[in-house]
């Protein structure tokens, strides 16, 4: 049923597969409960070396299933399938072994890193916790994934508030290398740099996507980053997926009118491109503690019909591979 | 020579041309800038001084001491300060109501002071910290209940509860740092809880636990230390009230027999005396009062030093 | 776009603080202006200064008064004594900031805290000043404005805060518009809804804005001209069309060289064209000019001794670079292959 969990090679198993995801946060006490829906219906998968780039504004939702995919939160319902294993059902042991292929760099760079541990231990201890090195061979090997990551071997001793936030981003990288990570949910790991910074860490990133046959989770909400890195894209909105597909055709020919809107509002580095005013999409995106039924876009959607708001449209296939969530074509 | 694109680094930059990445923050020593910023502070470097004279009489109390505290002599009872009337410069603090010499006793009381001090300060703290520590890091149930025997000990007024203790399980020196140690864990367990839910939060508490890190791990390598200015901070606060502490329920006559001095119960024998030798008390009283006061205003300049950095 | 003699003219601006490590040269020497009617940005990252000299413009340094010279309409704003500078502030340059969160006061309604910007400077009555406060609120699109003027600012969204800032910032009808990162914590759909906005009311109003950034694309869409900040320094000045089709400091040339997706520019093998090392510390500057670690046309005995000074093509742009005209060469000769 969850066609948008085919991908362009259908016979391959998914490395990750996440199905009907959802996630509630409660509000209030208990006289007067209420809850965000921070994500609702969430399902896609994805493949070994694989980037996808998940799109969205505020109260899209975007972090919150990075963040249940590692598990730093517990969905409401739905499940999370990693190399077929249900992270849900796992038990307490079987839970720490799978933790290891799967890791999160945060937005953060200056709360990534205990700022009371030196950046070689704070390396070595994914190293230590799985058993895969301790000592001096931990220490070595922090030493190489130090150089990989750009930075010199040298400063191993050195502690977190003596770097740059670029610098720090990378340490956060090679952390999660230590551990021999196969998926890693980055969560907008540009957003806090500096804008010279950013060319420097996306790059990194993606030669070590590469280089180690990563398969990564990109967060964003700089549509720029996401062209840049991804292989496939999803958009969300308010804890829904509006559309997911390669990225060319998301960012060449968009079906959603969301995401259309979005590529529009982007402003666009060229002084002497026409500008159409007025033409931007009005309104403001509504709370996730009471979404629109139906549709969710439809508040701000400029071809809404009264049948949105009566159902929400499941994801339909347009092209192989792409799909999206709208009744009207 | 083909003409260089745009592409191309320089010949010269080059071979030094691979990803910079040598500009780091200059390294200050901690150590000099904390100095530094003690000698700003009258107050905290005049308490500095006074905390570390007080450790040095405790210390070279048998080498220095004219007498020994013990000594009676009943010839010389009761004398005042050397410098008032009737007062003997053999004696220069006077003595009590059995002849020992205060000076003498004074000195050696810093000893007894300080030990009970700390050892009560470092129970209640090993006590304090774990339980604030658990609390604060799981929440849930837990943290309820523990929090609830918090508020139970903080809601009970804590000289009180030394009574009632102390005329439960009887007086000594052991029972002494016990009884201290139960009146300070609450105001450990209460901030550190705090600090370990600010704690826990951070990013890179959660990078931790995505990387497989027990809760033992978590609590001990990344919890824990990020506390310990508060646990310093609280741990000066409570040595001083300890201190008072220890002299209240030596005023009592609770604490430790008056043959061993400590300021506390110098204070409780002087009150007897007081009004035929007015000295008596205001020697040990003037001990307790500065090193009070000292480690009070030690810890309140090791706050604001914290909270920059922080 | 610029009529006239300008209404904004700073010459010579220098910030310095002192610290326990060093002086620290916030701002040095920077020369910009801003025409009657037009949007200028100030465009750098971290470290550039370009936020400290807003501040001095306002005179919001906290007592401290920079050397050089601010001309606000042929006055020198650092003369002024801070009683003259209260009543500039507000009235005839207003300021909107990154967060509206923190510079609305959260626990004034949005209405009262614009009637008092107006009474503070205008000589209404309160109920002309409540009107005007209305009109305000209509004129940056937020919707019900009368029942609007009666929420917090926690009541509002994202969007409609930014918006409610703008508005008080316009309710004194202000000449000059100083804009500190006004959409960079803003979604994207709402940043197009702002942006779109300032361009209404610029042209409506026929004010100057004076637009800190550091979003090349944000400028493209908003600014008439271009000021490039490296380091406390000015290194380009531009009409926005020709910084963006002919750049001639090689910072500005990284900087749109280096943004991801379709904009930037993409080697061969894939990867970003980068500006590599750091920002600087300011305390620890390089010798001769600020970029040059950073800089792939950096010549040695040439950009390694000493500072380069702005130079003036005399078509009204400026750089601050020894071999511009060899950048730009073989800047022509790449684009053309």
């Amino acid at each position: 049923m969850n066609q948008a969990t085919a991908t362009t090679d259908p016979q391959e198993e998914p490395l990750l597969e996440v199905r009907d995801l959802q996630k509630y946060f409660p509000l209030g006490n208990r006289f007067r409960r209420r809850y965000v829906h921070a994500i609702e219906d969430v399902s896609f998968s994805m493949q070994p070396s694989e980037v996808l780039g998940l799109v969205g504004e505020s109260g899209s939702g975007k972090s919150t299933v990075g963040r249940c995919i590692v598990r730093l939160l517990e969905p409401t319902s739905g499940h999370v399938y990693f190399q077929g294993q249900d992270l849900a059902t796992a038990s307490r042991s079987e839970l720490r072994s799978l933790r290891k292929p799967l890791q999160i760099i945060f937005q953060d760079p200056f709360g990534a890193l205990n700022p009371r541990m030196k950046i070689g231990d704070i390396i070595a201890e994914g190293m230590k916790i799985h058993g895969i090195a301790s000592g001096e061979e931990a220490r070595e090997r922090a030493s190489e994934l130090l150089a990989r990551v750009g930075l010199s071997a040298n400063h191993i001793d050195r502690y977190p508030h003596e770097f740059s936030g670029g610098q720090r981003q990378r340490i956060s990288i090679a952390r999660v290398l230590a551990v021999d990570a196969r998926f890693i949910v980055a969560d907008e790991p540009l957003s806090a740099l500096d804008v010279s910074i950013q060319a420097q860490v996306i790059n990194l990133l993606q030669d070590l996507q590469k280089d180690f046959d990563l398969s990564m989770l990109c967060i964003s909400h700089d549509l720029g980053v996401v062209e840049h890195i991804s292989d496939r894209v999803a958009v969300m909105y308010l804890g829904r997926i509006m559309e997911i597909g390669p990225k060319s055709e998301i960012y060449n020919s968009p079906r959603h009118p969301y995401t259309q809107s979005l590529l529009e509002a982007m402003p666009v580095p060229d002084p002497d491109r026409p500008r159409r005013e007025g033409n931007v999409i009005k309104g403001d995106i509504p709370s996730p503690i009471s979404p629109p039924s139906g549709c969710v876009f439809r508040t701000r959607c400029p071809i809404a019909t009264r049948e949105c708001s009566e159902v929400v449209p499941p994801l339909e296939e347009v092209s192989p591979g792409h799909f999206k969530a709208c009744i009207h074509q | 020579m083909a003409t260089p694109r745009i592409d191309d680094p320089p010949e010269w930059l080059a071979d030094e041309f691979e990803e910079p990445e040598q500009v780091i923050a200059v390294r200050q020593n901690p150590w000099k800038e904390a100095a530094r910023e003690l000698y700003a502070s009258k107050a905290a470097l005049a308490s500095a001084g006074f905390i570390l004279f007080v450790i040095f009489l405790a210390i070279f109390a048998p080498w220095i001491a004219p007498y020994d505290p013990q000594a009676m002599s009943l010839p010389n009872r009761m004398l005042p300060a050397a410098w008032d009337a009737g007062g003997d410069w053999r004696f220069v603090l006077g003595t009590d109501g059995q002849g020992r010499d205060i000076l003498s006793r004074i000195m050696y009381g810093s000893q007894m002071t300080l030990i009970v001090g700390l050892a009560a300060v470092i129970l209640g703290g090993i006590v304090g910290v774990t339980l604030g520590l658990i609390a604060g890091y799981f929440g849930g149930w837990l943290d309820a209940l523990l929090m609830r025997f918090t508020d139970l000990q903080l809601a009970f007024p804590s000289l009180l509860l030394g009574l009632l203790v102390m005329a439960i399980i009887g007086t000594g020196v052991i029972e002494l740092i016990c009884v201290i140690a139960l009146a300070q864990w609450a105001y450990y367990a209460r901030v550190i809880r705090a600090e370990a839910i600010r704690t826990r939060e951070l990013e890179f508490v959660q990078g931790a636990t995505a990387l497989g890190a027990s809760h033992r791990r978590i609590l001990l390598q990344h919890i824990l230390p990020n506390c310990v200015a508060s646990m310093v901070i609280i741990a000066t606060f409570s040595l001083s009230y300890a201190i008072y502490y220890e002299a209240a329920l030596s005023f009592f006559g609770l604490g430790i027999p008056p043959a061993i001095p400590t300021w506390g119960n110098m204070l409780a024998v002087a009150r007897d005396i007081m009004l035929r030798n007015f000295w008596a008390p205001v020697f040990p009283g003037l001990a307790i009062t500065l090193t009070v006061l000292a480690f009070n205003l030690l810890g309140d300049w090791l706050r604001d030093y914290f909270d920059v950095r922080v | 776009m610029t009529r006239g003699a300008p209404l904004l003219e700073v010459r010579d601006l220098q910030v310095h603080f002192d610290t326990p490590a060093g002086v620290v040269k916030a701002v040095n020497d920077v020369d910009f202006t801003v025409g009657q009617g037009e949007t200028l940005a100030v465009v750098g990252e971290s470290g550039s200064g370009k936020s400290v000299t807003s501040l001095a413009i306002m005179r919001l340094l906290g007592g401290r008064v920079p050397g050089g010279e601010i001309r606000f309409e042929g006055q020198d704003l650092l003369a002024k004594s801070e009683s003259e500078m209260r009543s500039i502030r507000g009235n005839d340059i207003s300021m909107i900031f990154q967060e509206p969160m923190t510079s609305l006061n959260p626990v004034f309604t949005i209405g009262w805290q614009i009637i008092e910007s107006i009474t503070t400077h205008l000589d209404l009555s309160h109920r002309q000043a409540h009107e005007r406060a209305v009109e305000s609120l209509n004129l940056v699109g937020i919707p019900e404005a009368r029942a609007r003027m009666k929420n917090y600012p926690h009541q509002l969204s994202g969007g409609m805060r930014q918006r409610a800032m703008i508005a008080m910032a316009l309710s004194t009808d202000p000449k000059l518009l100083i804009a500190d990162e006004p959409t960079t914590a803003l979604d994207v759909t709402i940043q197009a809804q702002i942006l779109d906005l300032m361009r209404r009311l610029q042209r409506e109003l026929g004010m100057s804005i004076l637009f800190i950034t550091h979003d090349l694309a944000v400028v493209a869409e908003m600014a008439h001209r271009v000021v490039v900040m490296y380091s406390g320094n000015v290194v380009e000045q531009a009409p926005v069309s020709e910084l963006f089709k002919s750049p001639r400091m090689p910072y500005t040339i990284g900087l749109l060289r280096s943004m991801p997706g379709r904009y930037g520019y993409k080697k061969a093998d894939g990867r970003l064209e980068i500006i590599p090392g750091n920002v600087p510390n300011p305390l620890q500057l390089p010798s001769g000019c600020a970029f040059h670690p950073r800089c792939r046309f950096a010549k040695r005995g040439v950009c390694t001794d000493e500072q380069p000074e702005l130079q003036a093509d005399g078509s009204g742009r400026l750089v601050r670079c020894f071999r511009w005209k060899e950048v730009e060469k073989e800047r022509q000769v790449a684009t053309q292959e």
